[in-house]
């Protein structure tokens, strides 16, 4: 039975590979945004498929644990948990490309400015905060910090609300750069969801030190 | 935890074979009717001695000493009154190497019926095609009957035994370890007739392979040590476990 320990062990390992992964991808496309940096933008993109070759490794490795070592208990929350995390993961990854694509686009225009600048480097800030905690919390078994996570989620949806009203009313103020605006209303749509995304790995974290099932329910 | 009706209840029951070394340290246990249960746990835990206590097959072993009780349908099986043969009548058992007479297919199963005094020929006949039906093994036999159960394979061996202690209608089955000797198309078999037994019988069952307990037991009982650690659902057991010693044990953590 060791050997089903070493191998959970193992995809965890490659787990966090994917995470820390993900999570450059998120801090490299949000640079390349706000620097308007669009060699940084095709790299994330470039970048991305090493993501990918990882979900499908770890969905191989827990396929296999299934197969030949029938988990049960944490064993087999573990796994079941890894098995969707890495989805999440995955989805960020795909995310940050988004950004970056639409950063490329943006750099396009000469006269654009990203607007409401700060504010955006605050939902920005907060979505990149949660993705930090959300790998703690998977790291240190830590079911309190993930509640804490989805808790915090309620305010990026907040902020994404406010900005997109400020977006739409500039844009019709400024109707030369109503691309660009769509545009950074595709980069703050992202974060949003990129920071759904961390919530769901955290509600799979629960399930895993927990077993309990939080998803749909309110927190 | 269902609303079947309570069946087997253990009431902080101890027991040791020699009268000195406690086995079973005070088990309290509440089984359902017509469900399975699972008794899991090391080797050397009581989970045996417990099921053969049920139908006192403990009682062979002149030293041996108990305290408390268990009670089927609310009578203690360990009070003076009980007719232990009327009690093995009403809980058959079923071990883990099958061991058919040495006798015809026909007269295995007929030998407790018969024992209890059924002579009629036909009721005999009805009884054998009956319990070989349910055990799914008649189509396989029915054009032999009159052959030496020793002749069936290992697999229709078990299913004959489960038979022969169908035979005389007991209402709980007790199974130590059942499929434990047989290839895994057998013991798909075994598994499979488990389930469609429950729909008759209370069904208690040893077994070492957990896999099989999760598969075919609606409660799990962990022992260890001659205690009772944890006692619920099998889908919580195994997806859940409240004890951290459950969980040591069912992950194989182990020592």
């Amino acid at each position: 039975m060791k050997s089903l320990v070493k191998k959970i062990k193992r995809v965890t390992k490659s787990l966090l590979d994917m995470a820390y992964r993900a999570d450059e991808a998120v801090s490299l496309s949000l640079k390349s945004f706000f620097e308007g940096d669009t060699n940084l933008a095709k790299k994330v993109i470039a970048n991305d498929d090493k993501i990918d070759i990882l979900e499908n490794n770890i969905d191989r490795m827990c396929l296999n644990i299934f197969a030949l070592n029938q988990p049960v208990a944490i064993d087999l929350r573990s796994v079941l948990g890894i098995s969707k995390i890495d989805t999440d993961f995955e989805r960020i990854g795909d995310l940050s490309c988004i950004i970056a694509e639409r950063t490329i686009n943006i750099n396009k225009s000469k006269t654009f400015k990203i607007y409401p600048f700060d504010r955006i480097k605050e939902l920005a800030s907060l979505v990149q905060d949660n993705i930090k905690d959300t790998i703690e919390a998977y790291i240190n078994e830590d079911s309190n910090m993930a509640r804490e996570v989805i808790f915090k989620d309620h305010e990026i949806n907040r902020l994404y609300e406010d900005i997109l009203k400020a977006i739409i009313k500039r844009a019709n103020d400024d109707p030369d750069h109503f691309q660009q605006y769509v545009e950074v209303i595709d980069v703050i749509k992202s974060l949003e969801r990129i920071g759904d995304r961390a919530c769901n790995i955290c509600e799979d974290i629960i399930f895993i030190e927990t077993g309990e099932i939080i998803k749909h329910t309110k927190l | 935890m269902s609303d079947k009706k309570l069946k087997i209840e253990a009431q902080d029951f101890k027991f040791s074979y020699d009268g000195k070394n406690e086995i079973l340290h005070g088990i309290n246990m509440k089984i359902k009717e017509r469900e399975v249960t699972a008794l899991i746990g090391p080797s050397g835990c009581g989970k045996s001695t417990f099921l053969r206590s049920i139908n006192r097959m403990n009682d062979l072993i002149d030293t041996r000493t108990i305290e408390g009780s268990i009670a089927i349908d609310g009578t203690d099986v360990y009070d003076k009154e009980v007719d232990v043969t009327e009690l093995r009548k009403n809980v058959g058992m079923v071990f883990q190497k099958s061991n058919p007479f040495p006798k015809s297919i026909f007269d295995n199963i007929c030998y407790g019926p018969r024992i209890y005094g059924i002579k009629n020929k036909a009721i005999l006949e009805e009884i054998v095609e009956t319990s070989l039906k349910q055990v799914a093994l008649w189509d396989e036999v029915k054009d032999r009957l009159n052959d030496s159960a020793m002749a069936l394979s290992g697999g229709q061996q078990q299913r004959l035994c489960i038979a022969r202690a169908i035979a005389i209608q007991p209402d709980v089955l007790l199974m130590d370890e059942p499929a434990s000797a047989l290839d895994p198309i057998a013991t798909q078999k075994i598994e499979e007739l488990v389930l469609e037994l429950r729909k008759d019988y209370t069904i208690v069952i040893v077994t070492h392979n957990m896999q099989q307990a999760a598969r075919i037991s609606k409660y799990t009982a962990f022992f260890y040590m001659g205690s009772l650690i944890e006692f619920d659902k099998s889908e919580k057991i195994f997806t859940n476990p409240t004890e951290k010693q459950t969980e040591d044990y069912i992950t194989g953590r182990f020592g």
